[in-house]
């Protein structure tokens, strides 16, 4: 990632920006049901820390701390998942080893859910803004103009 | 932010993301690994509007090139 950053500041115009959206690192997500216009808490997912994501994070950090970008904005996006049935939201989390449903959050899902029912998964994504520095701000990026 | 601006989208994937801002920008290249998603890609730009959009099979690794842009979007790209 680090190396993909610099190849960005290569080919961005002067005070162009890069954009990084992914999930966020860490964050507590629920699972509800919605039914029309009524959404029910139903209870956690577990979710642990995924390993790429952190390392993608300090990736930005390292760049920017190296002097190839400023960091003009961050922000953490709430985000919602909809899945249609349990047999969806199994899919995701099959195809995915850091997320789980605990027992009791299974449990619950099972009873409350009803036809027509879906499913949401609170979720969070991390927004940063990145503007190039010019080279000239930082000697060392000169070397591969 | 992105309107007119001339756009590269790293990890574009099957271009679900670069379709909902494509219309407004300059124009945008997609770059992504999985050569199947970039054939979902292409065939959901095929419309009207979106001339100014393609996509390429290419790692980041080697397929950040060309420009010069306005805005690099990673879209949950791990490289």
């Amino acid at each position: 990632m680090v190396d993909a950053l610099r190849s960005a500041w290569t080919v961005l115009r002067p005070r162009g920006v890069v954009i990084d959206v992914r999930p966020a690192a860490v964050y507590r997500a629920r699972v509800a049901v919605r039914h029309g216009a009524r959404r029910l808490d139903v209870g956690p997912a577990r979710r642990d820390p995924d390993l790429d994501i952190v390392a993608a994070q300090r990736a930005v950090q390292r760049t920017v701390r190296e002097g190839w970008f400023d960091v003009i904005g961050r922000e953490r996006v709430p985000w919602r998942s909809r899945y249609e049935d349990l047999a969806a939201l199994d899919r995701m989390l099959a195809a995915n080893e850091n997320w789980g449903l605990p027992a009791a959050t299974r449990r619950r899902l099972a009873r409350v859910l009803t036809t027509g029912d879906v499913i949401e998964l609170s979720r969070v994504f991390s927004l940063a803004i990145l503007r190039k520095r010019s080279g000239a701000r930082s000697g060392h990026l000169t070397s591969i103009r | 932010m992105l309107r007119g601006k001339d756009i590269l989208e790293v990890g574009c994937g099957n271009g679900r993301l670069t379709l909902a801002y494509a219309a407004r920008a300059g124009s945008v290249v997609g770059i992504e690994p999985n050569a199947a998603l970039v054939v979902r890609a292409r065939s959901r730009a095929r419309k009207p509007g979106m001339e100014r959009v393609r996509f390429f099979a290419r790692p980041a690794q080697t397929g950040i090139r060309g420009g010069p842009y306005d805005v690099v979007l990673f879209s949950w790209s791990l490289c």
